[in-house]
């Protein structure tokens, strides 16, 4: 255990010297942030309530949502593998006394870590003051929001550690990598539009994929969209896919090894 | 007490033809066009605890990948390999807390952090409790000089520089045995000296089993008693390095730049092995003509501008294993 939280430690210092990119980063996000804020804004003049949703709630929403969707610019674990099977450097990973699943999530919690810390809770802060949002109707609210946001964090690393895995059969994983995680992923998640907005058809799909649990879950707990029991529920099927996804890459990671072929020294 | 016994070890690699793109990449996973290449093919050997054994061969002979199959990295095709009573690449994580590995051509350091930073990672990945640890950085720090080294990032220390911090990384949790893939490689001839010291200090006083990969048959003459000597995946030599020599090594080199073309060169008891313009390659047996009797008929007859001697290359000798015929 100890020996992840260094590579935590190490992961979140490292990523302290990409200091500029991160402002710039951040700066992007907000600009994209009040467009969304703007266009709720029109589209809900003069109506008071869609889907359960008024403009308050649905601006809460956004907002937590595009928050959220921070952990995907960020953690690109899938890349991370890729670079480490084109270069051989796993060679060097898998000379020591480490699990390389358990390695790379620690390394993806220290990164994140800071984005939370210098992307994420000031986005949230500014749109909160600004705007007016929505708090979470209580303590346990809050409680609960925050497992389900490292649910859904988890569920998001090993959907990218299987993809990354890929890279050990495959020369070429950028096309996976962008369709799942920056097309499938987002559409699924929930990150652009609640999923009651979604057609039944697609609410449905969305109900049955792991990406509604990395967005959507912890942002309709957040804005009062899912109370009471139905969060107990929630929270048992986010534990149920991140607990199948991490074994799953387990399982294609030690079948990678076997075909595990690095040339040079 | 054997500590490393490899028996009809064998590694294929399946090369397809992949051609690029997305869609036709995915495709590699599937095509049946491929060949076999056998990167080692049939080795034996047993190592004792404490030897410090040269592994040579020419490029692409098979050390590597020797190498990563000893340190559990890949899985053979066939044969065993038994360390320590453990199969290295089945009992990876606890097997690797037991070996040191450096490879000469990457490092296992973290490019971006200080030197520092990653030996205090390494400390926790192989959990080495601190006294150890303090002993063991103060111990390489001496003898490697670390001292002004360890404050830099990786990425701006030179390559001697980089490997002097790489052994102490794969040194620090006290392994029992020390794999090196090509240490020296790329590095200046002080350097080299340096390295090869080292190691054997480190064998000599800690105990440490050493397996050392090289093309260059200086790493390893006066520093491993035992030498194997891989060609195209097979082991063709098996013992020390003094039998080599007597037997295959006698042969010198002189490489002489005449002053000025001639259309034919004979000297007794010299072969003029290669010819590049004024530049001429005379290979002599050592035991039949000593190389200042070659200096004085070659400047009898003709006119020299520059000369040097040279010792067998690996590829020399290999050449000469096969032609006597002495592939055991
Ligand atoms: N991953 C791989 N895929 C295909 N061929 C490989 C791979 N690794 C090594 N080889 C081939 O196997 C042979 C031995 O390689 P290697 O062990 O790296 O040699 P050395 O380290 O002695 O230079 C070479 O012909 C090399 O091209
Ligand atoms: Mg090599």
């Amino acid at each position: 255990m100890r020996k992840y939280l260094a590579f935590a430690a190490n992961a979140f210092q490292r990523t302290l010297t990409y200091r500029f990119e991160l402002w710039v980063e951040l700066f992007i996000n907000v600009l994209f942030m009040l467009i969304y804020v703007y266009l709720w804004k029109a589209l809900y003049n003069g109506r008071s309530a869609v889907e359960g949703y008024d403009l308050t709630r649905i601006l809460t929403y956004i907002v937590v949502s595009q928050t959220l969707l921070s952990f995907h610019f960020t953690l690109r674990i899938a890349r991370v593998i890729e670079e480490k099977v084109r270069t051989g450097e796993v060679v060097t990973d898998l000379m020591k006394p480490i699990d390389f699943q358990l390695m790379l999530l620690a390394t993806g919690v220290g990164t994140t870590f800071h984005t939370v810390l210098f992307n994420m809770l000031p986005k949230l802060l500014l749109f909160y003051v600004g705007l007016r949002l929505l708090l979470p109707g209580s303590i346990l609210t809050v409680g609960v929001f925050i497992i389900s946001v490292m649910l859904g964090f988890v569920i998001l690393f090993n959907i990218e550690f299987l993809i990354g895995i890929l890279a050990f059969w495959v020369v070429e994983i950028r096309g996976i990598y962008f369709a799942v995680i920056w097309g499938i992923s987002w559409f699924f998640s929930g990150y652009f539009l609640p999923l009651e907005h979604y057609p039944d058809l697609l609410a449905k799909m969305a109900e049955y994929l792991p990406f509604q649990a990395i967005i959507y879950s912890p942002t309709a707990i957040y804005v009062g969209r899912i109370t009471g029991s139905a969060m107990v529920g929630v929270l048992l099927i986010q534990l149920f896919w991140a607990v199948v996804l991490m074994g799953l890459g387990r399982f294609a990671y030690l079948a990678a090894l076997r075909k595990l072929a690095i040339q040079g020294g | 007490m054997s500590i490393i016994k490899v028996e009809h070890l064998c590694k294929q690699f399946k090369v397809r033809e992949r051609p690029a793109g997305f869609w036709r990449g995915l495709g590699g996973l599937f095509s049946r066009t491929h060949h076999i290449i056998q990167a080692v093919d049939d080795v034996n050997f047993t190592l004792q605890r404490g030897d410090m054994v040269g592994y040579i061969g020419a490029n692409g002979a098979g050390k590597s990948t020797t190498i990563k199959m000893l340190t559990g990295i890949l899985v053979p095709t066939s044969g065993k390999i038994d360390v320590m009573g453990l199969t290295p690449y089945q009992h990876r994580r606890q097997y690797t807390r037991r070996i040191g590995v450096v490879f000469g051509q990457r490092t296992q350091l973290w490019w971006d952090l200080p030197v520092m930073d990653s030996f205090e990672l390494l400390k926790h990945i192989y959990e080495i409790p601190e006294r150890t640890y303090k002993q063991n950085l103060a111990f390489f720090s001496e003898l490697l000089q670390l001292d002004c080294l360890t404050s830099m990032p990786v990425r701006t220390l030179s390559l001697g520089e980089r490997m002097r911090c790489d052994l102490t990384a794969a040194l620090l949790h006290n392994p029992e045995i020390l794999y090196l893939d090509e240490p020296t490689i790329g590095l200046d001839v002080v350097a080299k000296e340096q390295v090869r010291q080292f190691l054997q200090r480190v064998n000599a006083e800690r105990q440490v089993t050493v397996i050392l990969t090289t093309h260059d048959l200086n790493d390893v003459e006066k520093i491993c008693q035992r030498l194997l000597i891989i060609d195209t995946g097979r082991i063709i030599y098996d013992g020390g390095i003094d039998a080599l020599k007597q037997r295959y090594g006698r042969t010198r080199m002189l490489i002489v730049d005449l002053a000025r073309a001639y259309s034919k060169i004979q000297i007794e008891n010299v072969d003029v092995i290669r010819r590049e313009g004024n530049r001429i390659w005379l290979a002599f047996d050592r035991d039949t003509i000593s190389a200042s009797e070659v200096i004085t008929r070659v400047t009898a007859h003709y006119e020299i501008q520059d000369l040097t001697i040279s010792e067998p290359e690996i590829e020399e000798i290999v050449r000469k294993i096969y032609q006597s015929g002495m592939t055991d």
